[in-house]
């Protein structure tokens, strides 16, 4: 839980410093895009390596994933709202260099998952390679 | 008798006749060709010559270009041709020629060599609606069995053409995701608005009916429009980007299932873009009401119609 607290706390922060209106719900939303995206690359590469076929249950599994994920996120940072200050206590005193590297991580990682399912589907239907 | 209208007849050494600028011809070759066009009916005769001499025939004839022209009219003349009309030929041969191999690349493209569209009919690879039963080359015949079950046959030629045609439409793998991205896609015009709308002051002025308004109000009423606007613009902000996120998410399923194309490329990096703040969600904004708008107006979206454009 460590872990998405503090992708939380980093977004939150990113869309509180550009005024959003609504950060912590920003935050739940990226927050479930980049654990939607996990699951479907798992998926993929499960597809690509043992050959398993999930095309027909893939889309309602997703479809309950992105309504599913937002919930539980919003449920756990919304309505408690001591936690936000906890996070913030936490994590507000980390050092620059870490901070950079760990936002960048967290946006490679983000690109990696998204691309991983698209790059099958390109190989697969785009380039006719049976994979 | 004729009557010499320009008096051009008259010859006299070192006058404008006696030499014309076009190698190999001479200047009263160049004349006289023109000139023995008035001989014939008037309805014969070149346009200029059928009233009066327009200041472009005289320039032509002062330049030496009468002879081609007066060649081709008239039937006189040298039948040089000029500079110019020789570099105008060579240009239009050379246009020949490019289209012709271009046309013969494309042929054997088709038609020949190996991975040429032919080839791959014959090894089964290129798919249709209709599956291919036998193939006879004396008849150039393509006997075929069609979805339905009812058997056909075309030449060669047509039965090529229609399958790089059914290869090139718009089939996918899984139609009913397809399906429902495009009409998620509808959805996402609400999205749009909401997005452009939505968290910015002059947006929210133009949402309850531009600046007109926001001036014929009173301050109360004004104060009275914000708040209002500030409580919904928030509550539907939030639907818009959480529309937004599922779109991303169904685009990803969309081009993992069915391939990528121009369309759910667009969706995917403007459904990245619309989570930026502030300009992210114009941009998106922007693209999801045109490519709406767009769709509404043509049948097909904003990518379809650079695919065509591509084909």
């Amino acid at each position: 839980m460590k872990l998405f607290d503090y992708l939380f706390f980093r977004v939150y922060s990113f869309y509180k410093k550009n005024k959003d209106s609504s950060p912590v719900w920003m935050g739940c939303l990226v927050l479930s895009l980049c654990v939607c995206f996990s699951i479907f690359s798992i998926v993929a590469l499960l597809s690509v390596v043992f050959g398993l076929n999930f095309d027909n249950i893939l889309m309602p599994i997703m479809l309950v994933f992105l309504i599913l994920f937002p919930i539980i996120f919003w449920r756990r940072y919304s309505k408690e709202e001591p936690i936000n200050s906890q996070l913030i206590e936490r994590f507000e005193n980390e050092n620059l260099k870490s901070r950079f590297l760990k936002g960048f991580l967290f946006v490679l990682y983000l690109i990696l998952v998204i691309l991983i399912p698209l790059s099958v589907g390109y190989m697969r239907h785009n380039l006719g390679m049976n994979i | 008798m004729m009557v010499d209208p320009l008096g051009l007849q008259s010859g006299e050494p070192g006058s404008l006749l006696t030499g014309g600028n076009v190698p190999g011809s001479s200047g009263w070759g160049a004349i006289s060709g023109y000139y023995k066009s008035s001989l014939v009916p008037q309805s014969q005769r070149p346009l200029e010559l059928q009233g009066m001499l327009g200041a472009m025939a005289m320039m032509r004839i002062l330049s030496g270009d009468a002879a081609g022209y007066a060649s081709r009219t008239s039937g006189g003349g040298s039948g040089m041709l000029t500079s110019y009309e020789q570099l105008l030929q060579i240009s239009y041969w050379q246009k020949q020629w490019g289209d012709e191999t271009k046309r013969r690349g494309k042929s054997k493209k088709e038609f020949g060599g190996p991975g040429s569209l032919w080839n791959l009919m014959l090894d089964g690879e290129l798919k249709g609606k209709w599956r291919i039963d036998e193939v006879d080359d004396l008849e150039n015949t393509v006997y075929y069995q069609k979805s339905d079950g009812t058997y056909g046959s075309a030449s060669l030629w047509n039965a090529v053409v229609e399958l790089k045609h059914q290869n090139k439409s718009d089939e996918v793998e899984y139609p009913w995701v397809k399906k429902l991205n495009d009409m998620y896609g509808q959805g996402t015009f609400i999205t749009a608005s909401v997005l452009s709308f939505s968290g910015t002051k002059s947006g929210k002025t133009l949402s309850m009916g531009g600046a007109y308004v926001w001036r014929a109000s009173t301050y109360s009423a004004q104060k009275a429009l914000l708040t209002e606007l500030a409580y919904g613009s928030k509550t539907i902000g939030k639907i818009g980007n959480n529309l937004g996120y599922a779109g991303l998410v169904i685009t990803g399923v969309d081009m993992y299932m069915n391939g990528i194309n121009t369309s759910n490329s667009l969706d995917a990096v403007m459904g990245i873009v619309s989570f930026v703040p502030g300009w992210g969600w114009i941009v998106g904004g922007v693209y999801f009401i045109g490519n709406a708008t767009v769709e509404a107006a043509t049948g097909k979206n904003i990518g379809q119609h650079i695919d065509e454009l591509i084909k």
